[in-house]
Parts: structure tokens; sequence; C-alpha cells
């Protein structure tokens, strides 16, 4: 199902919760809906589901407009950040739940709503909890659970509010892995809300990068990491450094360097001169002495397969992060030592 | 909190023994050892005369019927109390407690001034044949009144802390808002419903100020178990009131064990979904 | 803050249609307006049906003096004594483990649980002229059952609980830490219950002594049975309404009614603004 968001504005009291967001979803499409808290991505999930209303704009459901259905017509998919399961339930007519509320007419036999709900149990790969109570249940058998309710319904769309922000960062891994598995299989547009931007980078086809209520920027992974749109969607996305330097019209010279560098995304400013350009740690490469920026090395350590190492430009003010591969049997730079850097990747926001 | 660290354990122990001991224990005691002294034979043949089985039949269901009554209303009255905005909201909500607050004796002669038949409310009723002083009913009403609290705010705190995304699950899965409500929320609750009518009936059971004023005091007829104690009492039939007190008091005991079983099994269930 | 959460009460979008909103709330207002309302603007109507000097007369009345002021005193003697017992209670069991204690608890409630008349009859029982203690009591020239002393145990009964209901649970949630600390730093017992226990739990102790108060005025059934209503001797204010509603003087039995029922109104003024204020909050009602 095509969605799509016009111009949609939600206010709470004095607070803007969405500031005129227009939004497309595809059909098919796992989107994440990425952003700082108060940033409006709950929100906006929850007016696609009905359950908040628009303050004026319009959602449109394959080009209809939705605000026609109520929430029990508008057939999505729902699935709670603590899971919202039906304590005195079993798992099973938790399952089973959105099946037997159908009216009459609508309404799978007894039998078929059982085998419905035991078949999705499969699917999620909980079929021996079926007889078990939610509080029997570890938290990522609860969101297996509270994801095959929302499944049984067959909903044209399936929102998750996040949905793996309460649980161990191992089983948040297994999880992950999971749900872009189920995706891949069986198609559902899928919308999720995060504030942590691995998950988006990780699983969503589209990300959506959210702040007050506004759209920063919406894009692939690939899109949003390489190209960021601005200093917000840099930040939030990724660790990284200002440099300050002046900008020719062949590119950036950073304060303490010699060479030009050439800017890779961003826009180059109108006005030339002073300046700030910003480097992720990855993207820094050691170079001969003339051809980049001296730093000092303020300490070095090794996280695992990675060397990271701070360090700092005499005319920078900010420490400088560079994160390099580790290569194993050589030895970690010293303190105080000194290199030559040169960066690969600059951008540079308005 | 190892006795040896905290002072004050022996002093503090030893006067809360010894004030229940004189307070509670041996005057509790005493009515049963005053009832062992009659044999069981002999409480049952008290029991099964007439005017004293009606009084208890009267007051049991007396009690039971105000109880189910307030179980229905109070546990309306604490959704909208919960759910809701209006004007007078805050008002409301404090006077719930007016039952507790207010001495038995001034509920009783205000009900039944209230329900008479020149009454405020005595006079529309009557005129339509539904007498209320005076009679069962009358004890009914005054019943549901000192009753109210209990079920309101057992029911409210778990209303207010029920979850709506459970409400709202239901929703997106396409239940309709009465079922949501059947199906959802009144699972949730019915253990705290449950709780408030056993309270709201163990006081009903063996109310006396309250009810004396309004119902007729006619034996057989609407006359109350702790009436009939205190009848019994005057005639210095010491041992006709201690029977029907151990009746009074077996039924107490046991409403207690009821609502202590109520809320251990709420606990452990609430327990087990941390 | 997200700004999602915060007005949840009823969520439009999956409320009640307002129609059923107005007309449920529409029922409990006039339920309760009719039941809890109704009773209490009677009281004070009845009261002054016949104007300002005839309630001041009913008051001024010497039995009807007599019973404010032995409900006054009763109020003055018993909430104070179950006061005490109610914080070495709460000592006792919120402060440490030992075997029983959860009995110890339960019995501590039993005067709720125990209908008012029966709470009477068993010190009727003990005390009166054909009780255990009757016979020995008549010897030398002791009289409870039917005068003050017995008028003051069974509202010392029927009080017991009211503090200690109040501070158990409190203290429990409080925790002895602070004890301990005052104790590390050299603090005798006394010093560390009256400065550090005591000022933690002061708004929960009010809301005890409060409630035991409106009890300890209030109680009509067990006074009843030990009282035997001689006027202006052994009557409370409770009683003495209903000797005087039993004999049709229903204007002064009102007026005397409409004291209590102001005590009953004050003590719920109260009550609200100690919920608001400390950190008690109104809960289960088995009161």
């Amino acid at each position: 199902m095509e969605i799509e968001l016009r111009k949609v504005h939600k206010s709470f009291g004095g607070t803007t919760a969405l500031d005129a967001v227009d939004l497309s979803i595809h059909s098919g499409e796992l989107i994440a809906l990425l952003g700082p808290s108060g940033s409006g991505k709950t929100t906006l999930l929850r007016s696609i589901a009905g359950l908040e209303s628009l303050s004026s704009g319009v959602v449109l459901f394959d080009g209809k407009d939705a605000s026609t259905l109520s929430v029990q017509q508008r057939r999505v998919g729902f699935v709670f950040q603590h899971y919202a399961l039906f304590r005195h339930m079993r798992v099973l007519d938790n399952v089973a739940f959105g099946l037997r509320c159908r009216p009459r007419a609508q309404r799978p036999s007894r039998a078929e709503i059982l085998a419905r709900a035991r078949s999705l149990l499969d699917v999620v790969r909980l079929p021996h909890l079926a007889d078990r109570y939610p509080d029997q249940l570890s938290g990522g058998e609860r969101q297996r659970v509270a994801l095959a309710r929302a499944m049984a319904i067959e909903p044209s769309v399936l929102l998750l509010d996040e949905p793996f922000g309460a649980l161990d960062a191992r089983v948040r891994d297994e999880l992950r892995r999971w749900l872009r598995e189920l995706h891949d299989a069986n198609g559902y547009t899928t919308v999720f809300v995060t504030h942590d931007q691995a998950e988006a980078l990780e699983l969503a086809d589209r990300i959506v990068v959210l702040n007050r209520g506004r759209i920063e920027q919406s894009g692939t992974p690939e899109q949003l990491y390489d190209a960021p749109a601005n200093r917000f969607v840099f930040d939030f996305l990724g660790r990284g450094c200002a440099l300050s330097g002046q900008f020719t019209l062949q590119g950036f010279v950073p304060d303490g360097a010699s060479r030009t560098f050439p800017v890779s995304s961003g826009t180059t400013p109108k006005t030339q001169g002073q300046g700030e350009a910003h480097v992720r740690p990855h993207d820094w490469r050691p170079c001969q002495a003339q051809d980049g920026l001296p730093v000092q090395v303020l300490r070095a350590r090794r996280l695992g397969a990675k060397l990271m190492i701070e360090a700092k430009a005499a005319a920078q003010a900010q420490i400088i992060d560079v994160e390099w591969p580790h290569e194993p049997g050589l030895p970690l730079p010293e303190a105080g030592s000194t290199l030559t850097l040169e960066p690969v990747r600059l951008h540079v926001f308005d | 909190m190892t006795r040896r660290v905290l002072p004050g354990f022996g002093l503090s122990l030893g006067v809360t023994l010894a004030w229940l001991s004189l307070l509670v224990l041996i005057p509790l005691a005493s009515v049963f050892l005053k009832a062992a002294g009659l044999g069981i034979a002999g409480v049952w043949e008290i029991w099964s005369d007439p005017r004293v089985a009606s009084a208890l039949r009267l007051s049991f269901f007396a009690a039971l019927i105000a109880a189910a009554f307030n179980a229905v209303t109070g546990t309306l009255v604490a959704w909208v109390l919960v759910r809701y905005r209006f004007p007078g909201r805050r008002l409301l909500d404090a006077i719930i407690d007016l039952p507790f607050a207010l001495p038995t004796a001034v509920a009783g002669i205000a009900l039944t001034a209230l329900y008479a038949g020149n009454g405020w409310i005595g006079r529309w009723l009557e005129p339509l044949g539904a007498k209320v002083a005076y009679t069962p009913v009358g004890i009914v009403v005054a019943l549901v009144f000192i009753g109210l609290p209990f079920v309101v705010r057992s029911v409210q705190p778990v209303l207010s802390e029920s979850d709506r995304a459970l409400e709202e699950a239901a929703a997106t899965l396409g239940s309709s808002r009465f079922n949501a409500i059947v199906r959802v929320v009144l699972p949730a609750i019915a253990p705290a419903i449950l709780t408030g009518f056993a309270l709201a009936f163990a006081r009903a059971v063996g109310e006396y100020g309250s009810v004396i004023f309004i119902a007729g005091n006619l034996p057989n007829v609407s006359e109350i178990a702790p009436l009939l104690i205190v009848i019994r009492l005057e005639e210095f039939d010491y041992r006709g009131a201690t029977a029907i007190a151990t009746a009074m008091l077996l039924l107490a005991f046991a409403m207690l064990l009821a609502i202590h079983a109520l809320q251990a099994f709420t606990a452990r269930h609430r327990r087990a979904g941390q | 803050m997200n700004p999602g959460r915060r007005d949840r009460i009823a969520t439009p979008a999956i409320g009640e249609p307002a129609i059923v909103r107005w007309l449920l709330i529409a029922f409990v207002v006039a339920f309760l307006a009719v039941f809890l309302l109704m009773p209490l603007a009677l009281v004070f109507t009845e009261a002054f049906a016949q104007g300002w000097r005839v309630f001041a007369e009913a008051i001024a009345d010497p039995d009807a003096l007599a019973s404010i002021k032995l409900t006054l005193l009763l109020a003055a003697i018993c909430v104070p004594l179950n006061l005490i017992f109610g914080i070495a209670a709460a000592w006792a069991i919120a402060r440490f483990e030992f075997p029983g204690k959860s009995w110890l608890n339960a019995l501590i409630d039993l005067p709720l649980s125990v209908s008012p008349v029966v709470s009477g009859l068993c010190f009727v029982l003990v005390f009166g002229a054909q009780g255990w203690l009757g016979p020995w009591l008549a010897g030398h020239g002791i009289k409870i059952i039917f005068a003050l002393p017995g008028i003051m145990l069974a509202t010392l009964f029927v009080t017991l609980p009211f503090v200690a209901r109040e501070l158990i649970p409190l203290m429990q949630s409080q925790g002895s830490d602070e004890e301990l600390a005052a104790l590390g730093l050299g603090a005798s017992g006394w010093r560390t219950f009256f400065r550090v226990t005591l000022p933690n739990v002061r708004w929960g102790l009010l809301y005890g002594v409060l409630l035991c108060n409106a009890r300890a005025m209030g109680e009509f059934g067990a006074v009843s049975v030990v009282s035997g209503h001689i006027r202006g001797l052994t009557n409370t204010m409770p009683l003495h309404v209903e000797i005087l509603y039993n004999e049709y003087s229903f204007t002064a039995a009102f007026a005397v009614a409409s004291l209590l029922a102001l005590l009953a109104l004050v003590t719920l003024a109260l009550k609200t603004l100690l919920e608001w204020r400390g950190s008690h909050s109104p809960r289960r009602a088995a009161h």
C-alpha cells in the first residue's frame, strides 16, 4: 500500500510535534523514522495508525484520505514499544485476538482462527509458547508475539514503535536480523521508529531523519551517511569533527595545512573565506609531511578490530578523532608522536 | 533491619503485644470462650431460632445485594473519575470518602429523613409505590451508602495505572471500543473490583448505626443481626448475644481470609509480569 | 519530553463516543449527588429548619453540651494512646524481622473487620455485670460498663488500627537507612527516633491521627452497647443524636448531627490536603 503524508501538522497545546511534514512511503519499503526524543517520529507513526488526530494536513492510503477510516478500519499492524500484550490471555489468544474481533460476516471459523494463529507463531518461531502467558515470556519473545499479533490481521502496513528499545543488546541484534529476514520474506510495507542510528543504518531501505517535527533528510543509508544534507544529519548518523579553515575556488584549506582538499558533499559556500568543514573519523589517511595536516597524537588505543586515535592539530580547536582498521603486529602510535593526516572526504554545510 | 543494630525492639514489641492483648485478643477471645461454653449444639440451637436465622439472613443478603450494586456503580464512578475531565471532578473525588468520615448515626438519620414518606426523595417514590424507609429496601440503600467508597477507592488506582497502549493495541487490531473495554480493560481491573466488593460486603454485614434508623426493625422482617445482639444484651441474654456475635465474627474472618488470598493472588501475578 | 505522552486520559482517537461519555458523566454525577450530597445537605438544612436560635438552643442544651464534652474527652484520650501504640507497632513491624510478624499485622487490622456491636459486646462480656470480671469489679465498686471507662475501651478498640496502618507501609517503604546512618553517627535511639524517623513520617502520622480522630468522635455501634445511654453522663454526640431522634426532637437531633457532619467535612478537607501534600497517596479502601 502506498502511504502519503501531505503537510501533516500536529500540535499539542503550545508544542508543535509535527511541522507540515511531507512524506511518501512506497509499497514494500522498510523505512526507518530516525531522530532524537521529541523529534516527532512516534507522533508521525501514530498519525499513520490513526492513534493521533491531525491538526491539519492529510494522510492518504492508496490515494484515499485515511481520516475517513477509524483506527479499527485502517488495518495497520501496530507494535508498541512495550509490546502491550494482553496479560490475562494466553499467547495464542493474543495472536488470535484481531481475527476474533472481525464482524461475523468476515470472521473465519473458530478452527481456522486457531490455525492461522498457530501458523503465525511458527513464522515468529514460537509455536511452543502458544499456551503460555505473557508474564512467562522474555522480552524478545514478547516482542515476537506482538509482531505475530499484528500480522494476524493481514495489515497493509506494519508500524513498529521503537521495537527493540527495551531489550538487551544481544537480543536486539538477533531480532534486528530476524526482522529484516521477515520483511524480505513477506514484503510488508514496514515503518519503524528508532533513535538508534546504527539500527536504522543496518535495517532500513530508506531512512527519514526527523528533528523537532521536521524532516531533515530522507534517503538510503548510503546517501545519508555519505552526503548528509546538514550538520544535524551528519552529527546524528555518526561521529565527526569540525575543521576550521579557508574556502577557495578549488576547495577547502584546513588551518595548519598547506594543501587544498576537494569538498565531497554539501555546498561550497558562495562567500569564500573562513569556514568549517567536517570529517568522519575513518575518512583520515596518513600522508607525506607536506601533503596534509600535521597533528600530535594525544592517545591511541585499540578497540577490537579498530584503532582509535585522538590527535590535536596546532591550529585546530577541536580534537581530531581518527579511526583506522587495526593491523595486527603493528605497534600503536605513541602519545606525543606526530603524524600527518589528509581528509579523504569533507562535508560542508550552510 | 536486624534486631541487633536498631534499638527499641523489645520496648516496641512489648508495648504492641501488651496493647493488642488487652484490647483485642482478650476481649475477642471472650466471645469465643463464651460460645465454647455453650457448645456447638447450643450455638446451633440459637442460630436456628427463626428470629435469629431471619436476622442473620437479612444482614447477609442485604450486604450482598448492596455490595454487588456497589461493585457495578463503584466501577462506573471510578471510570468516570479517572478517565474523564469535567467541572467539579476534583470535588466529587474528594467527597467519595464521605461515608468513611461521617459518623454512622448521622448517616442513619439523614438517610431516613431523605427516604421517609415526606422526605426529599421519599415523597417522589412513595406515590409510585416504592416504599424505602422502614423496609428492607431501606437497609440496602443505607448499606450502599457506606459501601460506596470501597469499590471506588479499590478500582481507581488500578484504572489510572492501566496502560492505554493495551486499548490502543486492541483498536489497531480491529476491536470495537465496547469489545476492548470488556475483553481488555475489565479483566485487568477485575481483581480490584472483587477486592472492593469483598471489603464493602464485610463492612456492610456488621453495620449498625447507618441502618437501624432506616430499617423497620421488625423482627423476622427488617431486623438486622447487630440489632438483635443489642436487644439480647438489653435482655441480659448474654448467651444469645454471644451466639449471634460468633456467627458474625466467623463471617468476618472468612471475608478477611478471602481478601488476603485475593490480594496475594494479584500480587503474585503482577510480580510475574515484571 | 515526548509531547505525545502528555494527555492520554481519553485518547480521542479510540475513546468512547462523546455522547456515551457525557451520559456516563451525567449518571455518575447524578448518582453521587443523590447518594452522597443529598444526605449531607439534608443534615444542615434540617438543623437550621427552624432558624439560628433554635439551632443554638439545641446545642446549648446541657445534655447536648455534656455529650460534646464527652466526645471531645474521648478523642483527647483515645487518639494519643493509639498514636503511641501505632508508633510502637510500626517501629516493631517495619524495622525488625521476627516470627509471627504477618500474624501481628493481621491482628492489628482485626478491629476494622469486626462489627461495631460485636466490639462493644466483647467488653460487656469481660467487664459487664455478668461478665468474667463483673463480680470482682462490683465488689470493688468499679464501674466500667455503662460508665466512661467502658466507653473509652470500646473506642480504643475501634480506633486502634488507624495510625498503625498508615505508618507501617510508610516506614517499610522508607527503609531504615537513615536511622542506621544516625546511629552510626553516634545518636541515641530516642534522638534518632525524634530527629530522623518522626520528621520523615509526619504526613502519614497526621493522616492516621486524622482518621483515628474522626472515628473516635463518630463511633456509634460499639459505644452504644457499653454506654447505658445515661443522659448527661454517658452519652457521646452520636448517642445523643439517637436519643433526640427517637424522641422526635428532629431539629435538635440534626443540630447536633450537623456539628458531626461539619467535623466530617473538615476531616475530608484535611485528608485531601494531606494527600496532595505528603508522600502519602490515597489508596486501599479498607478503612
